[in-house]
């Protein structure tokens, strides 16, 4: 089950506000940083290991883009010192607009970021305050113009859908909005109320009108159109990219490839080895050690499971022979009874190359996947 | 004859929660029948479904030793009591293995409609009864006024009751003073063939079904051939012992004495609870009164939810059987669950014990269709036929009419509730009988009810409406003509068998509009529409449909998510394992039970 790629991801948990509908780990307190940083280089000089064959790393947040860049900058060059990254396909960083300007988005650039991922979520201005988002659509603007005229290529952003009163027309427009900015990715997600965020409590006290179910598999479907006419493919169920722009470290996890992950509450997976850091803050600075929460011993078993799992989020499927080759794992003869259940309702296609999802599949993927669970 | 001024035995009688099982720990606390180190709470209550309830399933007895403030010792026997309706009988043979019986009431609930009956099957067996007016030390406790009730309710001279707080151990020893003071000294004849009550049995996998016994007259020891009145069956003795409260052997058991026989019995259905003991050598003429064979008064159909565990089922039912002889049960195929087993229980709190004893010691997962009375069919050809379940009730075509059973019910309530009280009975068709003010403020209303009503839910209807302050005893009044219907339910055009019912005719229409549409909440979405309706014959009353899932997708997937995303499809397929798969639907365990709650809505 060996495999040779390792993405880096590096966990930067500040944010000026906590959007409305975000449970992703996150303060506010800036004071902190110093102290933070020191203990996320002392983490990666702890753990490196300089036989890896890193190919991509992912600064993701929180919102790295508000911190000072030198900060970012001695983690990078940390990283170059500890890891072998010759082979470094990719380097991303998100950032969100309202924290960006011509000289930090030069820094990125300068310490070899190839790749931005900026959260716009939406163009509608009124839709950015109900969301509690810092950005208005100017910033997302400047921005991009900015990226591109510093030499940024490679440049994705987020886009949310299924938002509180939502309706067909301002997903449209965001579309429209989005495919004239002529990027090279573009991910989509429909609102997810989570728990122990401000939507929640809105949610709770019947102050939010979300979409019913209809309106957000048309939502999906308009997107899938859209993106298409202007040579987007969907290449994951949220993720859509022009021919060679997929975000090559999110691949590595649909791929069931080995991971990294620095910094507070980030998750790592090595081998069959899988932990999450210390998720409190403060516990992070503080302790003397690197504590591995939550650790599973994967074992061959769950690996092929999340296996399919994962493999079934991408387009593509499942490449069998691959698949065999890797898990030593033939998956027609393993999984006849979910597959001869999931033709029959016409959630898969399975021919002798490929097992993947349908466009009926994608929808209830949960309800496909958990069937391949033992 | 040998001396047995120095025996007591006693029982307790009290309404759950009003402190039984707390108030026997003190005693036993006090006498040092067990080390205190030993005591767990609620000793009495062995099982952990016990102590969960906080009821007693199982009877236990315990001999006690007290040293009297007149300086002799006495030997104290306590014979525990079920305190459920569901266990009348058993409470009924306890009361007659004894002379005495603590009445224990709540000093600021007073007396309830399940104490009130028991408190008269003890006053049937001549018992002298001791009122301890308990939990004392809670602030809203009043035992004047609950000892003024009992006087005028039961007509009890209450000048000797006792106040006592179990909790804080306050009144423990005045109450054991009165015990060997007020309760008789038993009467019995050593020298007269053996003659014992069976108030109670239990399964021990070493020493076989053990016969609780309480020797009237004569005595018992090891070698000794006994033989069982109901059944004539013959058994040597292999030990004699009494309750510590753990067993200790002992010589022999005489008259007045209170113990148990082991005698090699392989089931406890030939030791019944009530049946006399005899010697097989010198019997008795006659067995003692009161024996009945236990009727089951619900039935329902047990399934596991996984077709493979039908032998383990039927073993754990065997050996549940082992040690409670009124479960019953014999094979049943539904076409919409398989194999499984008609079960018949003494009550609906039965039924529920053994369902979960089933689940949890046995770890089976089970389908429990909706409870059934039986019901008596008499056919066209003139043929009568006793049906426990709906699926039985032959073609309507074939049938003259039904009758169902009936219960007289007494209700004990506030009398604010009476109006309440009468609206519900009225509702669960019932015919009013009596209403009587034993108290200026409390009212016994009696009613005649269908049990079918009863086992719906009559109880929770009754509690919820009343804040809790209503009770309830029932027995059995016979079989009555009713105008009743077979209302059948369809999952996508199939009838399933396990979801049907038999009610009246005047409320299938609203109860399989209500069934119909809380199956809709019960069903999962399914990959396909289910059509869900309620039929009457050919005739469907009733429709909703479940809609096709569409949308059941997890757009963000990174590295942090992961493990909780498994976990989430861990869950989703864990919950479909508790789906019986009927045809090409998968229904929940609940949605046999729907029937149940549709007073809810």
């Amino acid at each position: 089950m060996m495999n040779n790629k390792t993405g880096i991801y590096i966990h930067i948990p500040f944010c000026i506000k906590k959007c409305n509908y975000c449970d992703f780990f996150s303060v506010t307190q800036y004071e902190l940083e110093d102290e933070y940083f020191q203990k996320l280089l002392m983490e990666i000089e702890t753990r490196a290991d300089y036989t890896k064959n890193i190919k991509t790393i992912y600064f993701g947040g929180g919102t790295p883009s508000s911190v000072r860049p030198e900060y970012i900058r001695k983690i990078v060059l940390k990283l170059k010192e500890k890891f072998n990254l010759s082979n470094l396909e990719e380097m991303s960083i998100e950032v969100n607009p309202g924290t960006c300007n011509n000289s930090n988005i030069q820094e990125y650039w300068d310490m070899g970021f190839n790749r931005l991922s900026i959260g716009v979520q939406t163009f509608n201005e009124d839709m950015l305050k109900k969301l509690g988002r810092i950005h208005n659509k100017s910033d997302i603007y400047k921005t991009i113009d900015i990226a591109r005229q510093i030499g940024f290529t490679n440049i994705s952003i987020d886009l949310m859908y299924g938002l509180p009163e939502d309706n067909l027309e301002r997903l449209c427009s965001d579309l429209d909005l989005a495919m004239d900015l002529n990027l090279q990715h573009i991910s989509t997600y429909g609102l997810i109320i989570e728990p122990e965020t401000k939507f929640h409590e809105d949610f709770k006290l019947g102050l939010l009108k979300l979409p019913n179910e209809e309106l957000l598999l048309e939502m999906r479907e308009i997107i899938n159109i859209k993106v298409a006419d202007f040579d987007f493919s969907r290449y994951e169920i949220a993720n859509y990219a022009k021919s060679g722009f997929e975000s090559k470290h999110n691949l590595i996890y649909w791929n069931n490839n080995d991971y990294y992950g620095f910094g507070v509450n980030s998750t790592s997976k090595i081998e069959n080895i899988r932990f999450m850091n210390e998720p409190d803050l403060n516990n992070y600075i503080n302790s003397n050690e690197f504590d591995k929460h939550n650790l599973e011993e994967l074992t061959d078993e769950m690996q092929i499971e999340e296996g399919v799992f994962l493999g079934l989020r991408l387009m593509d499927g499942i490449d069998l022979k691959d698949f065999f080759n890797r898990y030593n794992i033939d998956i027609k003869k393993k999984y006849k009874n979910a597959i001869d259940e999931l033709l029959d309702i016409k959630a898969i296609i399975l021919n002798d190359k490929v097992l993947k999802l349908t466009n009926y599949g994608i929808e209830i993927s949960n309800y496909c996947m958990a069937k391949f669970l033992s | 004859m040998t001396d047995l001024s120095n025996i007591r035995n006693f029982c307790i009688i009290a309404h759950i929660d009003h402190g039984k099982s707390t108030l026997a720990d003190r005693l036993i606390e006090y006498t040092g029948a067990v080390e205190k180190r030993d005591m767990t709470s609620q000793l009495l209550d062995q099982m952990d479904l016990e102590q969960e309830r906080g009821i007693t399933i199982k009877l236990q007895a315990v001999k006690m030793k007290y040293f009297g403030d007149d300086g002799r010792e006495y030997l104290l026997n306590l014979i525990d009591t079920p305190g459920h309706v569901d266990f009348t009988y058993e409470v009924s043979r306890s009361l007659a293995a004894c002379e005495g019986a603590l009445l224990v009431v709540d000093a600021s609930q007073g007396i309830e409609a399940q104490t009130l009956a028991n408190v008269y099957l003890a006053l049937e067996n001549n018992l002298e009864i001791i009122p301890v007016i308990n939990k004392i030390d809670l602030p809203s406790a009043d035992p004047q006024k609950v000892k003024q009730e009992i006087e005028d309710v039961i007509g009890l001279d209450t000048s000797n009751a006792i106040f006592t707080s179990a909790k804080t151990g306050e009144g423990t020893k005045e109450i054991l003073e009165a015990i060997v003071k007020c309760v008789p000294e038993p009467i019995g004849d050593y020298e007269a063939p053996l003659k014992a009550l069976i108030f109670d049995s239990n399964f021990d996998a070493y020493k076989g079904a053990l016969s609780y016994v309480r020797i009237i007259d004569g005595s018992v020891k090891k070698g000794m051939k006994i033989r069982m009145f109901a059944t004539g069956k013959e058994f040597e003795v292999t030990e004699v012992g009494i309750f510590e409260p753990l067993h200790r052997v002992v010589d022999s058991l005489k008259a007045g004495e209170v113990g148990y026989i082991a005698a090699s019995i392989k089931k406890v259905v030939d030791t019944r609870v009530g049946d006399t003991i005899t010697g097989a050598a010198n019997p008795c003429k006659e067995p003692l009164e009161g024996y009945k064979k236990a009727v089951p008064m619900v039935y329902c159909g047990l399934y596991p939810i996984d077709n493979d565990q039908y032998n383990d089922l039927k073993d754990a039912l065997e050996k549940l059987q082992l040690n409670d002889a009124s479960l019953i049960f014999e094979p049943e195929t539904s076409s919409a669950l398989g194999f499984g087993f008609r079960c018949g229980f003494l009550g609906l709190l039965h039924m529920e014990i053994v369902q979960e004893r089933l689940e949890r010691e046995y770890n089976l997962s089970l389908i429990t269709t909706a409870p059934s009375v039986v019901f008596i069919v008499h056919k066209t050809d003139g043929t009568i036929l006793k049906i426990d379940s709906p699926a039985l009730l032959p073609d309507t075509r074939l049938v003259e009419y039904l009758e169902e059973p009936l219960v007289m019910a007494s209700i004990m309530v506030p009398q604010e509730y009476v109006g309440t009280v009468m609206d519900l009975c009225q509702d669960k068709r019932g015919v009013f009988i009596n209403m009587e003010y034993i108290t200026p403020k409390r009212v016994v209303l009696t009613y005649k009810l269908p049990l079918g009503e009863i086992i719906y839910d009559f109880f929770d209807q009754l509690k919820s409406r009343t804040k809790g302050y209503a009770s309830l005893d029932y027995e059995l009044a016979g079989h009555e003509r009713s105008n009743l219907v077979k209302l059948d339910i369809l999952l996508a055009g199939e009838i399933i068998d396990a979801l049907s019912c038999i009610v009246h005719k005047d409320k299938a229409y609203f109860r399989g509009k209500a069934l119909v549409s809380k199956l809709k909440k019960l069903i999962p979405r399914q990959q396909f529409e289910v059509p869900i309706q309620a039929a009457i014959g050919s005739k469907v009353i009733a429709r909703e449909t479940v809609k096709a899932m569409r949308k059941d997708v997890l757009e963000k997937c990174y590295g942090g998510d992961i493990s909780r995303k498994r976990k989430l499809l861990e869950k989703q397929k864990e919950g479909k394992k508790r789906m019986k798969q009927v045809g090409r639907i998968e229904v929940p365990q609940e949605a046999f039970m729907a029937v149940l709650s549709l007073d809810d809505e």
